[in-house]
């Protein structure tokens, strides 16, 4: 009976999903943004689109068209398409669910039969998620031959995107549930729910934002001790070579007072930067203690990247497009502007700034999947707990 | 009369207060016989639909005493049992009418093979049949109506709980829906009936109840309920000359507070067919010619208007608050 019931409920689910038709114009959207993945290739080593070649080598960046695909899967399919587009779309078609499932004069039959309260509500919001497990797997599947095909690699672990990204939908809509549950309007958990997920990428972009400062940071202080030290050890060869005489005396000292005031500067910038580590630090733990009992999408979504492209093949792609970037910079930097950028350590060259990225990246690797998704299916279930505890004691 | 482990309901004490401290229903009392059609009457806010939904497990009682099928009330395995068709239905827009039977029967627990057969045999009897791949938004009042009591039946139910059934229904769709229940009890099914349409109910149920301000002031057969007020009623007329008023008070007493007189009618509340005999005699012998004597008593709509009036007051009705033990003894 159980069975029974479920498959009812998960196919009572699918007929209202397929007379939605933003179910339809999604499924729709997803086929175009396959086909323009599709157009996308390597031609000659360089970027090509449909039977246009780009000026941009693939190589000198790094990229196999393998790793090429696989990124643009992750970051483009994924990221932005799923993450963000698709999740919209299918907040919007799926809010109403549970304000309609328990609306007066619907839900009364349901209730009426042989079936418990918590059951039936868990059922349903299971159901729920299928508008996201049908639109991911459709998509996963077409990205999966795309990449097959064009990229030359069938690679299975594109599938994980499936269970990540209804994690992460479902992260998102047990607020909505909540919300819907309470307040029967469908108006309501659509708001709610997105005002929760802006809150959640508030968090998200401060801890993105504050690691990669931070990260800067350091280097910066790094790089001005380093500057100390040097200008102490210049000062110290030139009080030991100082020679005889008024004019040597004279030289001897005008340079030494150029070098303190070199000296002066960058232990300011020193300090100036070691403040910036510590006030850094201080607000990203802030941040993170804050972020500790929400779900984690940002991490959530990132699993994918840390299963499909290994952290070796990643800094490969960061060194290839640091040097490229490098490059550019030399090209386009004259070497006297270069040294008073770096004097005034206000501007994060390329290599700098490649560096804070991999930094970065490195950090949220280093958070664990148990971290990860413990606290945020802790968050869901203690949400979805609360659902079952008044749709299991209300009046309808 | 069944004993109490075959009855269908068998409600000792059911209360409700919402919050606020609404008090919907106040220590209902109530019995339902297996294989009858049981009627539960009431004005509107009287608790009716309440007791139903709490039978149903939609509503949750404050206290309650009481069991279906043997089974707590509240134990959802019992449902399985039932059909049932809710007040102010709802069903899903974008379902047609095979798939709200054929959904609701999945949830009810029937196999596909079971609901794939019954839900055609269901519509055809409700007259669903040619409108079975239609969306249920497209439907009528009536229509949607009509496809609540063929979902109620698919899962071939003991009991079947019809809450205002007739409610948006034309007047040959409640015949049909009157032929419905008609056919459930022929096959041995028990119909609990909720509605305010006394006219449906007096048709139809065998057994009544009747709720007022969230208690069942009265319950019991429809013949005994009106028993107490059955009496005779003799239609008379005296010669040209001769003077009826005076005839008649030399034959009776028209001073018994159990005879009432108006012209060329007299009516006693004596129910006793031996008991009125020798008023036939004085009559005739004061040659006051009976035309015709009729015995007669309350309509359903007497019985309820009258306890609705007085809160359950009735001539001689069978009070639903009695013990436990006095109420066995009552038969149907």
């Amino acid at each position: 009976m159980i069975a029974r019931q479920t498959l009812a409920i998960f196919l009572d689910g699918y007929r209202e999903l397929n007379a939605r038709k933003l179910f339809w114009i999604a499924i729709i959207l997803s086929g175009l943004v396959v086909v323009s993945f599709a157009l996308i290739g390597s031609r000659d080593g360089n970027l090509s689109i449909a039977m246009w070649r780009t000026p941009l080598p693939l190589a000198a960046l790094g990229f196999t068209t393998e790793t090429l695909y696989k990124l643009l899967f992750i970051q483009f399919g994924v990221g932005f398409w799923l993450a963000w587009v698709s999740t919209i779309l299918a907040l919007v078609t799926t809010s109403g669910m549970i304000p309609e499932f328990v609306a007066g004069g619907a839900i009364d039959l349901t209730l009426s039969k042989p079936i418990g309260r918590v059951r039936l509500f868990l059922t349903k919001y299971a159901a729920a998620l299928l508008f996201v497990a049908l639109q991911v797997t459709t998509f996963t599947a077409a990205c999966f031959v795309v990449l097959g095909l064009r990229g030359g690699s069938w690679e299975p672990g594109l599938f994980l995107a499936i269970p990540i990204m209804i994690a992460f939908f479902s992260f998102l809509y047990c607020v909505s549930a909540l919300v819907g549950l309470l307040t029967r309007s469908t108006i309501a958990a659509l708001i709610l729910a997105l005002l929760f997920w802006f809150m959640l990428f508030i968090f998200n972009t401060a801890d993105a934002g504050l690691a990669l400062q931070t990260s800067l940071a350091q280097q910066r202080a790094h790089r001005a001790e380093q500057r100390v030290q040097a200008i102490e050890a210049s000062l110290a060869d030139r009080q030991d070579q100082s020679g005889e005489g008024i004019v040597n005396r004279i030289k001897s000292s005008v340079a030494e007072g150029v070098d303190n005031d070199r000296l002066q500067r960058a232990i300011d910038i020193r300090e100036s930067a070691d403040e910036d580590v510590l006030a850094l630090e201080r607000w990203h733990n802030r941040i993170l203690t804050a972020k500790a009992v929400f779900p984690k999408t940002n991490e959530t979504i990132a699993l994918l990247r840390r299963s499909l492209i290994s952290a070796a093949e990643l800094d490969d792609i960061y060194g290839a497009n640091s040097a490229f970037q490098q490059e550019q910079f030399e090209a386009h930097v004259p070497e006297d502007r270069r040294e008073q950028l770096e004097e005034h350590e206000s501007w994060a060259d390329p290599e700098q700034q490649s560096r804070a990225a991999r930094q970065t990246e490195a950090e949220f690797r280093s958070r664990s999947v148990p971290w990860v998704l413990g606290t945020s299916l802790g968050f869901e279930a203690v949400i979805l707990a609360i659902c079952c505890w008044i749709f299991a004691r209300r009046d309808f | 009369m069944p004993s109490e482990d075959q009855l269908v309901i068998d409600i000792d004490a059911v209360s409700k207060t919402y919050g606020g401290g609404v008090r919907a229903l106040r220590d209902v009392e109530l019995r339902v016989h297996p294989g009858e059609v049981f009627g539960l009457l009431g004005p509107n806010g009287a608790g009716k639909s309440t007791l139903v939904k709490i039978l149903m497990t939609i509503v949750r009682p404050s206290d309650c005493k009481g069991r279906m099928f043997g089974a707590p009330i509240g134990d959802k395995a019992a449902l399985s049992r039932v059909g049932y068709l809710p007040e102010h239905l709802r069903f899903p827009d974008y379902l047609t009418g095979e798939q709200v039977v054929d959904h609701f029967g999945a949830m009810a627990g029937v196999p596909r093979a079971a609901r794939r057969r019954r839900s055609a045999e269901l519509l055809e009897t409700v007259g669903m049949l040619d409108w079975r791949d239609t969306r249920v938004g497209k439907y009528s009042k009536g229509m949607k109506q009509r496809l609540g009591v063929a979902q109620s039946l698919i899962n071939d139910p003991d009991l079947v709980l019809l809450d205002e059934p007739t409610d948006g229904v034309d007047p040959l769709g409640r015949k049909e829906i009157r032929d419905i229940i008609a056919r459930m009890k022929d096959n041995g099914k028990t119909v609990f009936v909720n509605s305010h349409l006394l006219s449906e109910l007096e048709l139809i149920c065998e057994r009544v109840a009747i709720m007022v301000k969230g208690e069942v002031v009265q319950q019991g057969a429809i013949e005994d309920l009106t028993e107490a007020s059955r009496r005779y009623e003799f239609r008379v007329s005296v010669g040209e000359n001769q003077d009826e008023n005076a005839l008649i008070a030399q034959a009776i007493d028209l001073n018994d507070g159990s005879i009432e007189y108006t012209p060329g009618v007299v009516r006693t509340t004596v129910s006793d067919v031996h008991a009125i005999q020798p008023m036939i005699d004085a009559l005739r012998a004061r040659g006051v010619t009976i035309h015709a004597i009729r015995p007669t008593r309350s309509s359903l709509e007497d019985l309820f208007m009258s306890a609705v009036k007085d809160g359950g007051g009735n001539p001689g009705g069978v009070r639903n608050k009695r013990s436990r033990k006095t109420r066995k003894g009552a038969g149907r």
